[in-house]
């Protein structure tokens, strides 16, 4: 045991000397406008704390809608690889995982975990550009057209795909696979069957061709339809078994192997894969590990080359290790994760029903101390909308808002002096509700402790995931700190579940009129720039006069891989880019 | 002797009755809605209250309790133990699957136990009091003395520092790939074994002190044996018998140091299995997990007294 | 077990008080031969005065945050580091010892003194009786220890005191099957048939002579219960549910930052490690070294 804790001690040094080398090193090209910069590099704390802000943020993603008129938009082609000349067949790529899927049925499954894994197999009408985030492409579908009102989309078909059993790909799969997510039978899970709320049908209109006829227009329906979520499944099967949780039958490039319970996902190419020429790898293998050590053990063994996407990809600390250790091996990548940390309060409940007290604890917060101790320097921060979203606010105007001005004593003493006005010169007790697990722990205990400044004591609720969403969800406590990832960047899914009366995420109960209108009007805006507008507006009332939610973070994502992996480019949050089509291995 | 085990296989209906009452009680009093756990995963959302409503009555939990207590027992008792809440596979394909990597890794780090734990107690006590035995003991405590979930984390982290070596991912079976197979189990068997030596080195030990004082023994050293065949030949085979309790004992600490080191060392175990179960409050596999492992607790115990008898001709039984 | 005759075998505690005060320096001294058990009985007094005076020897707040200072090294301004809140390690490791003993010791409590009675009625009412508690106690055993103490937390919420309770719970089949055995042998010792032809009542009988004879095993089981609770309260924490944060307890240390900063931070794991080892070490070895002193059978 002696050399171990000398080997570790060792270690440890390296590790401090690491980070304060990786505080010097210059900052990477800010991305281009109108992305907000990276937020500004605290006043000075002691070197070694600081690690090296994410510089890359993906271009904005702009909300596709057919704004002309005209019909017969061109089929973009599937993803163009840079470099597709010296791209070389052949290999498995091995990537590491941190949870197994309950079940393989994606429409069915609510984590983005479940998804990665099975992904590759399947292929949806459209998808997101896996080397150009923000840009939907088609898939599935060869085109698409949309009527003058957005109210109408018709998309056409590719001929002559083949499901992984040899059947024929044809409109009545589309049909089915929509059908079950936004119309589900009693048997039928669906969990995101509001994105679908305003669909009122969809029809066959020749083997080839499907029309969705939306009640409202809605400007993020193409997102909707794009992400990886939303794939479409073989009828035939579901009509044969009622679901798909025992059967990975796809379109996608590649097919299922071998699926080894609670160990390993293991899918193959697939020959007859659309696109000629495509996959370029011989195979794609999930391992399942759910430590975060074996799996960064894992990495550096070379017995995984890659690992998942997102915060359970790698912690900032082993990202910054591998930068240090092996540059020239593995290549690490930041990337906006569409997962958030938020404070949610209970509008209803004693004392957040009183405006002053939720915006006092608003303005406690230290957002930078948060992205420092939660997530060891690499996060970003703003209001509901992620940096580099359609309505994110620009970060000069966030860093103007109350809550987020630094240094942070004008907030506080402001924070303070409200708490008196609303009856609570000497704070008051609460309890808040925490999740547990080594990642998700800290998040409740820093709310906590940032309260404490102005004398508010929280007790901490820390509970595991099963009772800590019956408790959420039964709108127990007045106060909660959580986080949570999301599917797109898009303000139907950030701005109307969180925070429109009847949001299925919204558990502060907070309902308004005027904000619901809003939300509702930018839902219907067809024009990007009036809808991002909107979306700004939503949010700084929100943050002048409401307030149910004090945001925290927006999470980033780290994940590594060996260089040998090439031409693969991080998603913007978690469930898109899952196929591996176009990347390859070098020998 | 039938007449015995008999009586011993009647005694052990309550015991499993119990465990089955138990546990079932204990997964329906623990907060949390298996609905939503299965609904909502990791981020549940867009779930209705009707939603969830449908799903409770699909899987039959709105029946009363015992109602449901009933069921699942009639279907248990003609090895229909149901199925998942989560996958809706039948649970015998999960059990099937994982039972034997617990069975494996806990046979061998019992077998590694006694390898290590064995030689320590016997010259522990023939050197008894001497600097041998102190720091054979200090040794032997010091696997006791870690969690062994961080024990298998050092393992991994001087694996891959030093050696930049990790077993395979993707479990085989014994007799799949007897290669791979010994290459993934015999580390986390190594920090169980490890872990479960101390107990039955100590055992070893003090059972090994008591019989060299002995009469028998006196003797035989008077006679001129030698150390070695004394040891051997007449102590250890008196002491055995304590140390073969113990190791029955064990069992039940195997199942949770199996959970902890399948985790870490990424091995699609029992143990694990049956901890997410309870975690996302999955009740058929919890209960007949549990159900397995107390009757295979039972049977491990009714052998080891068996054992005992039969090594011991003084004991009988009634 | 039961073969050997228990004459030889009268502890102290019956004995009148000058006898019992002889016997008692009797004890210590052959204690003090057995440095093994020394070493062990100095360190579990270090680490009880630890928990004791925390308040006063702790040089920070456990629960104070230094936001400058996030996951230091050790060095002069935090002697064994800073954790990712900028707390103080060494301040949590002696609180922790609070904690964690305090964990240890009052599951170990509860759940052997729980076990004990029921041994003791076990096994001196014999007949219909033993039966039942014996079958309680074979349910209880049945589950697999680790698995039983995680459904109990699960079940009643993770809070100090459930995790006592978990533990205790799981403790008591031990204690009881030692007790009992003990019991058993008592009773069938000659003196209690003479104490029962005098007319002592049962419950006197039960007090007075039977107890006594079981302190003996008792002490052992209860020593080295102590270090296995911390051990299980580490491992409940790794698996999410064992005392809640921002407690410090040594195992949520370890399982919680240890784990997750073992590369890059690892003191947050090794010395919460090294806690509960020395702990675990300590009290095995008191363990040891009182049962080599006190079993009547290994008197030399």
């Amino acid at each position: 045991m002696g050399s171990i804790l000398r080997y570790s001690r060792l270690l440890g040094v390296v590790m401090a000397t690491a980070m304060v080398l990786a505080a010097c090193a210059p900052a990477a090209a800010p991305a281009p406008a109108p992305a907000p910069a990276a937020p500004a590099a605290p006043a000075a704390p002691a070197a070694p704390t600081a690690t090296p802000r994410p510089q890359v943020l993906p271009t904005p993603v702009a909300p596709l809608v057919n704004p002309t008129p005209t019909p017969g938009r061109a089929a973009a082609p599937t993803a163009t690889p840079a470099g597709a000349t010296q791209a070389q067949y052949g290999g498995v790529l091995t990537v590491g995982h941190f949870v197994a899927p309950p079940h393989m049925d994606i429409h069915q499954v609510n984590t983005a975990g479940a998804l990665w894994a099975i992904g590759p197999a399947y292929s949806g009408l459209l998808q997101y550009n896996p080397h150009k985030n923000s840009e939907v492409i088609t898939d599935l579908a060869e085109r698409w057209e949309g009527s003058s009102d957005a109210k109408t989309f018709t998309f056409f078909l590719r001929k002559g795909v083949k499901w992984h059993d040899g059947k024929p790909f044809t409109a009545d799969d589309v049909v089915v696979s929509i059908n079950r997510q936004a119309f589900p039978d009693k048997g039928t899970v669906s969990p995101r069957q509001s994105l679908l709320n305003n669909l009122t049908k969809i029809e066959k209109v020749d083997d080839f061709t499907v029309r969705m006829t939306l009640k409202d227009p809605q400007a993020s329906f193409i997102p909707v339809i794009a992400n990886g979520y939303n794939p479409v499944m073989p009828k035939h099967v579901i009509d044969a078994k009622g679901d798909m949780k025992n059967d990975i039958i796809g379109t996608g490039p590649f097919k299922l192997k071998r699926y080894q319970t609670g160990v390993a996902v293991e899918l193959e190419k697939n020959p007859d894969y659309y696109v000629k020429g495509r996959p370029y790898l011989d195979g794609v293998t999930h391992y399942i590990i759910a430590d975060w050590n074996t799996r960064f053990a894992a990495l550096k063994a070379k017995r995984i080359l890659m690992t998942n996407p997102g915060t359970p990809g790698l912690t900032t600390d082993m990202r910054v290790a591998l930068e240090k250790e092996m540059p020239d091996k593995i290549k690490t990548w930041v990337h906006v994760h569409l997962g958030n940390i938020i404070t949610v309060m209970n509008v209803t409940m004693k004392p957040f029903d009183d405006f002053r007290v939720r915006k006092a604890v608003n303005l406690a917060l230290d957002r930078k101390a948060a992205i420092d101790v939660l997530q060891q320097g690499a996060g970003l921060y703003g209001y509901m909308m992620p940096p580099g979203t359609l309505g994110a606010l620009s970060q000069e105007e966030i860093d103007k808002s109350p809550g987020y001005r630094y240094p942070k004593d004008q907030d506080v003493a402001e924070a303070k002096k409200l708490l008196a006005e609303a009856g609570y010169p000497n704070g008051f007790d609460v309890k808040l509700l925490n999740r547990a697990g080594a990642t998700f722990a800290p998040r409740g205990i820093f709310q906590a402790d940032q309260l404490k400044k102005i004398g508010i004591r929280a007790t901490v609720d820390t509970k595991e995931d099963t009772s800590f969403y019956a408790d959420l969800f039964g709108k127990k406590y007045p106060i909660i700190t959580y986080g949570e990832g999301e599917t797109i960047g898009d303000p139907d899914v950030y701005l109307y579940q969180y925070l429109h009366s009847k949001g299925s995420k919204n558990t502060s109960g907070f309902a308004n009129a005027e904000i619901d209108k809003l939300i509702e009007l930018q839902s219907r805006t067809l024009d990007a720039k009036e809808r991002d507008k909107i979306a700004q507006d939503i949010q700084r009332k929100v943050m002048t006069d409401h307030l149910p939610i004090a945001h925290i973070l927006h999470l980033v994502g780290q994940m590594g891989a060996w260089r040998e992996v090439r031409n693969y480019d991080p998603p913007i949050g978690l469930t898109n880019n899952l196929q591996f089509a176009d990347t390859w291995i070098a020998k | 002797m039938q007449r015995y085990i008999i009586r011993r296989l009647l005694l052990a209906i309550p015991v499993l009755l119990g465990v089955s009452i138990t546990i079932f009680v204990i997964m329906r009093v623990i907060p949390g809605d298996v609905a939503l756990a299965i609904l909502g995963g990791e981020a549940a959302s867009g779930v209705s209250q009707e939603q969830l409503n449908d799903l409770r009555t699909q899987l039959g939990l709105n029946k009363p309790l015992y109602e449901q207590y009933g069921q699942w027992m009639w279907d248990f008792v003609q090895f229909n133990p149901g199925k998942s809440l989560q996958s809706g596979r039948p649970v015998m394909d999960h059990v099937k699957n994982t039972f034997p990597v617990t069975l494996e890794l806990v046979i061998l780090s019992i077998a590694v136990s006694l390898l290590i734990a064995l030689p320590i107690g016997v010259l522990s006590a023939m050197r008894q009091d001497t600097w041998v035995d102190y720091v054979f003991r200090v040794v032997s405590i010091g696997g006791l003395a870690m969690p062994v979930f961080w024990t298998g984390t050092l393992i991994i982290m001087v694996l891959v520092g030093t050696f930049g070596w990790l077993p395979p991912l993707g479990y085989m079976g014994f007799f799949e790939n007897p290669v791979v197979n010994i290459q993934q189990v015999i580390w986390p068997s190594l920090a169980m074994g490890y872990y479960l030596s101390a107990a039955v080195s100590r055992m070893t030990r003090s059972q090994m002190l008591e019989v060299l004082r002995q009469d028998y023994i006196r003797t035989a050293w008077s006679k001129g044996l030698r150390e070695r065949v004394i040891m051997y030949r007449h102590a250890l085979k008196n002491a055995i018998l304590p140390v073969v309790t113990v190791t029955g004992i064990q069992f039940g600490v195997l199942i949770g140091g199996a959970v902890l080191v399948e985790i870490v060392f990424v091995l699609p175990g029992m143990g694990t299995e049956l901890v997410q179960a309870i975690l996302r409050r999955d009740y058929p596999i919890v209960q007949t997990i549990v159900m397995l492992i107390a009757a295979i607790y039972v049977l491990v115990n009714l052998g080891v007294d068996l054992l005992y008898a039969w090594l011991d001709p003084r004991i009988r039984y009634t | 077990m039961a073969h050997h005759s228990m004459e030889s075998a009268v502890p102290a505690v019956v004995a009148a008080p000058a006898a019992r005060n002889q016997a008692l320096r009797n004890f210590a001294r052959r204690l003090g031969r057995k440095p093994l058990g020394v070493a062990g009985l100095v360190v579990a007094a270090v680490l009880i005065f630890t928990a004791i005076f925390a308040p006063l020897i702790s040089p920070y707040d456990p629960y104070d945050t230094h936001y400058g200072d996030l996951r230091q090294p050790p060095g002069l301004k935090y002697l064994l580091g800073s954790d990712q809140f900028g707390r103080d390690q060494l301040s949590r490791i002696i609180w922790g010892a609070r904690i964690s003993l305090y964990v240890g010791i009052v599951s170990v409590a509860l759940g052997t003194t729980a076990g004990a009675l029921l041994g003791l009625l076990s096994g001196y009412a014999g007949g219909k009786v033993d039966l039942a508690i014996q079958r309680l106690m074979d349910t209880i055993q049945a589950f697999p220890l680790l698995v039983l103490a995680l459904t109990i937390v699960a079940a009643l919420g993770t809070s100090v005191g459930n995790v006592i309770l978990a533990l205790s719970v799981v403790l008591v089949p031990q204690a009881a099957r030692v007790v009992r055995s003990s019991a058993i042998a008592v009773t069938q010792a000659q003196f209690v048939d003479a104490a029962r032809a005098i007319g002592a009542g049962n419950v006197r009988i039960l007090f007075v002579h039977v107890l006594p004879q079981c302190v003996a095993p008792y002490i052992i089981i209860a020593t080295a219960g102590i270090g296995w609770a911390i051990l299980v309260e580490a491992s409940l924490s790794f698996l999410g549910l064992g005392t809640p944060p921002p407690i410090p307890s040594w195992g949520g240390m370890l399982s919680g930052e240890g784990q997750n900063f073992a590369q890059s931070a690892p003191w947050l794991a090794i010395y919460p490690g090294l806690a509960i080892s020395l702990a675990v070490f300590a009290f095995s070895l008191l363990g040891d070294a009182l049962r080599d002193v006190l079993d009547p059978r290994l008197k030399r």
